[in-house]
């Protein structure tokens, strides 16, 4: 049986990333805000480095684009990563972290984003017949 | 040659609403495929329609049993939106509330696994255990369920006689350590009946990101009050316990080894409360255009809440998040059901504590 211990100089591991620069403490995450629509590199330079995904969040702009934010758990302290949409499309991160799976499936119920490349579309949460895209602006489609 | 076995979403093998197909061959369970939502209520969607401080009576229902669990994790992300201190009074209350929350919970699941077991007189003994856990959080709280402790920036009530509150914890220690432990960490029953079935490797429970007690029991060490301590936790000593096995057995153990921890932080809080206020602000104010995140680790793993609040400064927020331990603890279910028995599947699923009333929303 071991017991855990974490303590780490946590802004050096941020630099060391190579995420980019801008990594600020907000509402008791470190956040980054990047405008690349792909959340698969840092996805890549997470999972290489441990991290663990908690979820991720999302929640729509004026413009109808979603913000995609990626809530990692990296040595314990907690790390998000703002994404948008691009004409609410993102691409899935599912085959680099297996674990996103049904959290994207949740955000297609609910903002109707579309993952391009996942393999498995099904609805999680909602039942087949009953309209998808609660959370839109427009509502339920 | 391989079949489907339908299962759910209301059956009486399952405790919870969820539909499982189970791909067998012979006897043996080759894959798993989970349908959920059976208890959707869509939360995060009426938290857009009620104030700050409405929605802690919301969130509240999110689950039956950690619900007091949903309240601190709401109420730690509004507050990180805003410049509110949480007295000291306040924090060790919710220390002591969370914990024994773990404890009625623990204790909850260990009664269901000795059912499927086979081991219904420890399922008796763990439900007449959990009442008095229940006594104990109604001597505090007024309420058996839905205890409406946690406020924004504070508690609603007191602890006012922490010492009763102590003789009942070391009267329920007592009974975990020379009844539940014993049993669940040496009985041979329970270890032939559990010991390696169901394993989740260390890899597998990484690429999932499993959580919790089903988590650390494949040696995945993470426990948020250590990782990043919230409530009181940093006052207190306390150890994760972490096993490598990955199967039942090391899930059933790890649980009964976090009750005696829990009793120890339970002491360890009730023996040094510090006097002072101990509620929030009658009115909450939550500036405009920010956002919470608070983590917490629940008796199932780590629950997490975002908040955004309003960017035109209304009273209620944009946006709620929730993310429950068994939301993604529950796919993991699928690796440790592959190569199992067919009549082991009950025990496996419930060997991940599952909450689908959490699941859904």
């Amino acid at each position: 049986m071991t017991t855990t211990s974490v303590g780490t100089n946590f802004e050096t591991i941020l630099q060391k990333l190579g995420i980019g620069e801008g990594w600020v403490k907000k509402g008791g995450s470190w956040f980054i805000t990047t405008d690349t629509a792909n959340a698969r590199p840092a996805a890549h330079i997470m999972v290489a480095h441990d991290a663990r995904l908690a979820t991720i969040s999302s929640f729509e702009r004026e413009d109808g684009e979603v913000l995609m934010d990626y809530h990692w758990s990296l040595y314990g302290t907690l790390v998000t990563i703002e994404i948008p949409t691009k004409d609410k499309q993102i691409n899935s991160i599912t085959d680099i972290f297996p674990g996103a799976d049904w959290v994207e499936r949740e955000i297609h119920d609910y903002w109707l984003v579309e993952f391009p490349d996942r393999v498995d579309t099904k609805r999680l949460v909602t039942r087949e017949g009953t309209p998808q895209g609660m959370f839109c602006k427009g509502g339920a489609q | 040659m391989s079949y489907r076995i339908p299962i759910g979403p209301y059956h009486p093998g399952l405790e919870e609403p969820y539909k499982l197909d189970l791909i067998c061959e012979g006897e043996t369970v080759k894959d798993a495929e989970m349908t959920i939502g059976f208890n959707f209520r869509g939360i995060e969607f009426l938290a857009r329609q009620r104030n700050y401080t409405q929605i802690i009576a919301l969130v509240e229902r999110v689950c039956g049993i950690c619900s007091n669990i949903h309240t601190l994790s709401y109420c730690q992300a509004v507050e990180q939106c805003t410049e509110y201190v949480v007295p000291e009074r306040a924090l060790y209350i919710r220390t002591i509330m969370a914990e024994l929350e773990r404890l009625h919970s623990h204790v909850l699941w260990a009664g269901v696994a000795a059912k499927l077991i086979g081991f219904k007189t420890m399922f008796m003994g763990c439900f007449a255990l959990r009442e008095k856990i229940m006594d104990c959080l109604e001597l505090i709280s007024g309420n058996r369920v839905n205890y409406s402790m946690n406020n924004i920036g504070g508690v609603n009530r007191d602890i006012a006689d922490p010492l009763s509150v102590l003789k009942i914890v070391e009267q329920l220690e007592e009974e975990v350590k020379t009844v539940v432990v014993p049993v669940f960490t040496t009985d041979k029953t329970i270890a032939s009946r559990c010991a390696g079935v169901g394993v989740i490797t260390k890899a597998q429970a990484k690429a999932i990101g499993l959580v919790g007690p089903f988590a650390r029991a494949s040696g995945i060490p993470e426990d948020i009050r250590k990782a990043q301590p919230y409530a009181a936790y940093d006052r207190f000593q306390f150890n994760v316990p972490v096993l490598e096995s990955g199967d039942t057995f090391a899930r059933v153990v790890v649980r009964a080894l976090e009750l005696l921890e829990s009793c120890s932080i339970l002491r360890q809080a009730l023996t040094t409360m510090p006097p002072g206020p101990f509620k929030g602000p009658a009115r909450p104010k939550i500036p405009a255009g920010m956002m919470g995140f608070s983590r917490v680790e629940a008796p199932r793993g780590e629950v997490f809440y975002m908040v955004r609040s309003s960017a035109t400064g209304k009273d209620i927020p944009d946006r709620v998040k929730i993310r429950t331990p068994t939301f993604v603890n529950m796919p993991g279910v699928r690796y440790a059901l592959a190569g199992n028995e067919l009549a082991d599947s009950p025990l496996i699923q419930a060997s991940c504590d599952p909450c689908y009333s959490c699941t859904d929303r």
